[in-house]
């Protein structure tokens, strides 16, 4: 995922901007701008008014649409202790501390609350320990921070410009010089910071106010150029450094200075030495990345600035001066943007819990919807109240089929006709009858005479193999000598009932 | 104030404080928001389970109404064939003066008829305000075997039900040759109940 930083260097004249951004294929100068410092945002080296510079700021960035919110500032504060310390042989246990101490014993300080840093350097001749250290009053910074802080920037770092420019500078002025000496004198009005590394380390630094214009006086330039001197004396005479080549690279952080001028003099002074002279806003080659056309005016420290929070090649020297109380508001601000994306999330999260309910309610509101749709014209209670009226009417013409039944079907319900007709068809020979009655328990009763009692049998058989009689019984069979030896017979007959009756 | 004493506070109670916070207003998040839908879902799923019950029910309900139907219209036929065998008031008067030439049609020789009236006392209430009572009568005739079995076919073979309660045929002593029949019938008369009550 690329990464953007945001350098922020304030002078007291100039506000730079540099945007980088770190991408698979190395880090580039995406976007810079520089604007001048609003009236009344800023009075002897401090931050008067951090609204109007916050304003000033916010302006810059939107003019230029510079995003990034993980930002470095520089120290911008009066005044600032700069030096190099030698730290004694029974090294103290908290450094830190001991810086904080030595910074207030200082007169340049002369304050309470005193904010330190250090960052090691190479030991002395002798083998001591050396830091640099830069102290200055918190107070000052704490306007720093609020100023871009209302400008909506989220400061990670304040850190010394000379620290930030010589970042900047490390990787193609820096490296590899191994057999000399280079001296980055970073110049600004009357002041200059003076920077040696020796063989790539940081080993000395020093600040002064010379009192005049360099860039515009002759006598400033004379007394720069004495200082640069009497640094190169030092190495010779109380270091011995065998190293007799120097390189001196001189950057002017104010724009539209005598640039040339400055390096003629420099060239003509110290015909020896390797010289360079560059503005800050015009150092795209002594940077080691790539820098996007729009940002080529960048401001050699606001680069710097940013390249502390991404992965570059970097000297090891790192320093903040963000107080401890930014560092615990920030922390604070962290907290509670985790909190926040936390409530958030749980907040999207049932946002999306209602939307899923919804989704679903409405899909079984469809199937709902279809239900009905299926469902008959009639609901339950009107089926209900059928069905009750068609049992209703069901009994009722059950019950009177079952009256009329009753009284249609007292007594025998067959066809007379038929089973008188049958009697006759099966009635023997050597028989007749003399009487046929039936009742209405639906029995038949034959009388009559016979020529024999075979005829009879016979005729009680042939009655009970009829479909219109059920069975047939002989009652009575005499016979009479008075009629001739004629047998009376009498045959109790149970008809049979027709089927549905 | 609440702020700086947020901020003063330490990381610990920070992060409880805002994990109480989150809670909290995840409790109530959730039920102003998700608990409502959560319950209208409920009810609808609920509704749709009792909408599929009641469609169920409503389908058994529709067959069964439908076996229902058939059913009565079974028995409405059955009722139809019942109650044609009926005699109307003047189909019944028609009947009976009908009677003897019904007798010399099959060749038989009336000899009485007697109304007995609704001697087993016989009367039921049917639908439509309608009473049926029975109505009985003895006739007697003579003729052979042959044309009283045709009487009776005669008797019978009509529309309403001519029942034969009772049925006797004797052998007579004269010369004729006849048999003589002696017959109880019984029809079926419906009436208006209102104006049955009045007689």
């Amino acid at each position: 995922m690329p990464k953007t930083s945001l350098g922020v260097d304030i002078s007291d004249e100039t506000i730079s901007l540099a945007l980088l951004k770190e991408t698979g294929g190395g880090v580039k100068v995406l976007k810079a701008a520089s604007g001048p410092v609003p009236a009344g945002a800023i009075e002897k080296g401090n931050v008067k008014d951090a609204v109007i510079l916050a304003r000033a700021i916010k302006a810059l960035r939107g003019s230029c649409k510079i995003g990034g919110r993980r930002a470095v500032v520089s120290l911008f504060a009066q005044p600032v202790l700069t030096q190099i310390m030698q730290l004694p042989k029974n090294l103290p246990s908290n450094i830190g501390q001991y810086v904080q101490k030595e910074a207030k014993h200082c007169a340049v300080l002369p304050c309470k609350n005193v904010l330190s840093d250090y960052c090691g350097i190479s030991s002395s001749k002798s083998g001591c320990s050396r830091i640099f250290t830069v102290a200055t009053e918190i107070e000052k910074v704490y306007q720093l921070i609020r100023a871009l802080s209302e400008a909506g920037i989220n400061v990670e770092a304040v850190e010394p410009a000379e620290i930030a420019c010589a970042r900047a500078l490390y990787e193609k002025e820096i490296v590899g010089e191994l057999d000399s000496n280079v001296l980055i004198a970073l110049v600004e009005g009357s002041e200059v910071t003076l920077i040696v590394f020796r063989s790539q380390t940081l080993d000395f630094v020093r600040k002064r106010n010379i009192g005049e214009d360099i860039c515009q006086s002759e006598q400033g330039r004379n007394r720069f150029a004495e200082e640069i001197d009497a640094i190169v004396q030092y190495y010779a005479m109380e270091i011995d450094d065998t190293v007799q080549n120097w390189r001196l690279l001189t950057v002017v952080r104010q724009d539209g200075q005598n640039v040339e001028e400055v390096s003629g003099f420099l060239r003509n002074r110290f015909a020896e030495f390797e010289i360079e002279v560059v503005s800050e806003t015009g150092a795209c080659k002594n940077m080691p990345f790539a820098v996007e056309p729009d940002a080529e005016s960048a401001c050699l420290i606001a680069v710097g600035l940013a390249m502390r929070l991404l992965d570059v090649p970097q000297p090891k020297l790192k320093m903040n001066l963000m107080p401890p109380k930014s560092a615990e508001v920030r922390a604070v601000k962290q907290d509670m943007l985790v909190a926040a994306n936390v409530a958030g999330a749980i907040l999207l999260a049932m946002l999306l819990l209602v939307a899923v309910l919804k989704v679903s309610l409405n899909k079984t509101d469809e199937v709902i919807g279809q239900k009905k749709k299926e469902q008959s014209s009639l609901g339950t209670g009107d089926l209900l109240v059928e069905r009750t009226r068609l049992k209703s009417q069901a009994n009722s013409f059950r019950e009177e089929i079952e009256k009329l039944n009753k009284i249609l079907g007292s007594g025998y319900t067959g066809d007379w006709s038929l089973v008188l007709e049958d009697v006759r068809r099966r009635t023997p020979e050597p028989l007749w009858i003399t009487n046929l009655s039936g009742g209405s328990n639906s029995e038949l009763v034959v009388k009559g005479w016979s020529g024999s009692y075979e005829a009879i049998h016979l005729f009680v058989d042939m009655l009970g193999d009829s479909e219109h009689i059920d069975s047939a019984s002989l009652v009575e069979a005499e016979k009479s000598e008075s009629a001739g030896g004629l047998v009376s017979y009498a045959i109790n007959c149970s008809l049979a009932v027709p089927e549905g009756t | 104030m609440l702020i700086d004493a947020f901020a003063k506070s330490s990381r610990t109670s920070r992060i409880g404080f805002s994990a109480a916070l989150i809670g909290i207003m995840a409790i109530a998040v959730y039920n102003w928001l998700v608990r409502p839908h959560a319950q209208l879902l409920q009810a609808a799923q609920q509704y749709e389970i009792v909408m599929g019950d009641k469609a169920r029910k409503n389908k058994i309900l529709k067959s069964n109404e439908k076996a229902s139907r058939q059913e009565v219209e079974k028995l409405r036929a059955e009722l139809a064939g019942a109650r044609a065998g009926l005699f109307t008031p003047v189909e019944v008067n028609r009947f009976f003066s009908d009677i003897e030439i019904i007798c010399y049609e099959a060749n038989c020789i009336a000899r009485s008829m007697t109304f007995l009236g609704n001697v087993d006392k016989l009367s039921v209430s049917i639908g439509d305000n309608k009473v049926v009572v029975a109505n009985s009568a003895a006739v007697g005739f003579a003729g052979s075997y042959g044309d009283i079995i045709n009487f009776l076919a005669k008797l019978t073979n009509r529309t309403q039900k001519v029942l034969i309660r009772s049925l006797k045929i004797l052998s007579s002593d004269d010369e004729t040759n006849l048999l003589e029949c002696e017959l109880m019938i019984t029809v079926c008369i419906v009436h208006d109940e209102e104006a049955f009550t009045n007689e």
